[in-house]
């Protein structure tokens, strides 16, 4: 009797795990023309890196993580990996394409526009997020 | 006899506040004028991130939260820190707790209701921005109005014979003007005034003050903030002779927290009456005597 009880607790164990929620990676996020086809107005000097980086720390580093590979505290928590920042596939993006991404969001990307309110701030954060590249 | 009673003490302490003020005043507008080198593009933007939130330390600052957006207060303050280890620096004292939600009806507007424990009193509040500091300096300040009403709802005998409801109320407003120095450091000089219906034996129904509050950050998420608020004690305006009830200034330092949803400050402040016309009329610790308390806020955003 003993035996068959631990067998079936081993078993709602393996069972219970194998049902865990894998973090998915996201999918394809296509970007309206307009935002592909913007130029960043902020030269990248190190006054809007620095400006990036404090917008950045404020709001994003919470889940994308310090170095931006998606490993921030809350990222755990996530159902899609939120990305790796330091990746070729990354950079390979328009500034206009991060920033859109960044600031409009999209599923449990929130929304920045308000938070957000200073053009400026927003391509310094995409300036920042450049240096992140591997 | 009557003779007139005329400190002269008072007349200084109104000189010496009002003149450094106007002179900071005038470096500021003077300072923005040789602007910094801006790109066109953003040089008619208003500046954001003056300050963290519309709070700061017991002063309201010139932001308001986004149109649509909630922030939840909640304002703690301890006792007097007189007693040492004894009461754990007034920590495991007496406390005053003020609990309140602001709402940003359009992005310059926004009105709010709290209820402060002491005096139980509700308070409803609004602030107007009714300009903003421009990255050009074209306009070099932010100017915001605020006005808060508070009901003392305690029960009527408190309020002593021939009660009516008018007894109850207490009115502050403040002309609240900002200047973001860049991104590390803001300053604003807020004048105010603040009237109360009913009012102790010998109290001033009325009452001018004037603050002067700071921040500096040193990291990207914190800083240091100072504030300084005294009220104005004209003799030309004294309801009584006595000078005895006159309320004392007022010194915070402290610092701040700021997140994406949350802002923390701690700090420590003279002022225990967290709403403002509580403040800027009764308060009776003295910076001189040491009569600090620890405080904390913390404003929650969704």
């Amino acid at each position: 009797m003993k035996t068959i009880k631990i067998f079936t607790l081993i078993a709602i164990a393996i069972v219970g795990f194998a049902f865990t929620v894998q973090q998915k990676k996201a999918g394809p996020w296509e970007v309206p023309a307009e935002y592909k086809s913007m130029e960043n107005p902020i030269a990248d000097d190190q006054a809007s890196i620095k400006k990036g980086k404090m917008v950045y720390m404020k709001h994003c580093r919470s889940c994308h993580g310090n170095q931006g590979l998606g490993d921030g505290p809350k990222a755990a928590r996530l159902k899609t990996f939120p990305g790796d920042f330091s990746s070729a596939e990354f950079h390979a993006q328009k500034d206009g394409e991060i920033l859109y991404k960044s600031i409009i969001g999209r599923d449990e990307m929130p929304n920045y526009e308000k938070k957000i309110p200073s053009k400026k701030d927003r391509w310094a954060v995409v300036n920042y997020m450049r240096s992140f590249k591997k | 006899m009557n003779t007139k009673y005329i400190s002269k003490r008072d007349k200084y302490s109104f000189l010496s506040i009002f003149l450094p003020c106007l002179l900071i005043l005038t470096f500021i507008i003077g300072m923005s004028i040789p602007t910094l080198a801006q790109e066109d593009e953003f040089a008619n933007e208003p500046v954001s991130g003056t300050f963290e939130s519309g709070l700061l330390g017991e002063t309201q600052t010139t932001e308001t939260p986004y149109a649509g957006e909630f922030g939840l207060h909640i304002q703690h303050r301890f006792g007097l820190i007189e007693n040492g280890l004894e009461d754990v620096f007034g920590i495991y004292s007496t406390s005053n707790i003020r609990m309140g939600i602001d709402y940003g009806v359009t992005e310059k507007f926004m009105i709010g209701y709290g209820y402060t424990k002491e005096f139980k009193l509700q308070e409803f509040h609004g602030k107007y921005r009714v300009f903003t500091q421009t990255e050009s300096n074209s306009i070099p300040v932010s100017v915001a109005l605020y006005g808060n009403l508070a009901i003392n709802s305690q029960d009527k005998v408190v309020f002593g014979n021939d009660y009516t409801f008018s007894d109850r109320l207490a009115y502050f407003s403040q002309i609240i003007v900002a200047h973001k120095f860049n991104d590390n450091i803001s300053l604003q000089l807020a004048p105010s005034f603040t009237h109360f219906n009913k009012t102790d034996s010998l109290v001033e129904h009325d009452k001018f003050a004037i603050s002067l509050a700071g921040r500096a950050k040193v990291t990207p998420s914190m800083s240091v903030f100072f504030e300084y608020d005294q009220p104005l004690n004209i003799d030309d305006m004294r309801e009584y002779e006595s000078d005895d009830n006159d309320p004392e200034a007022n010194l915070s330092f402290g610092i701040e927290i700021g997140t994406s949803t949350h802002v923390f400050q701690v700090f420590m402040s003279n002022y225990e009456g967290i709403t403002p016309q509580r403040n800027a009329l009764y308060n009776k610790n003295k910076i001189s005597d040491g009569d600090f308390l620890v405080g904390f806020n913390i404003l929650v955003r969704f």
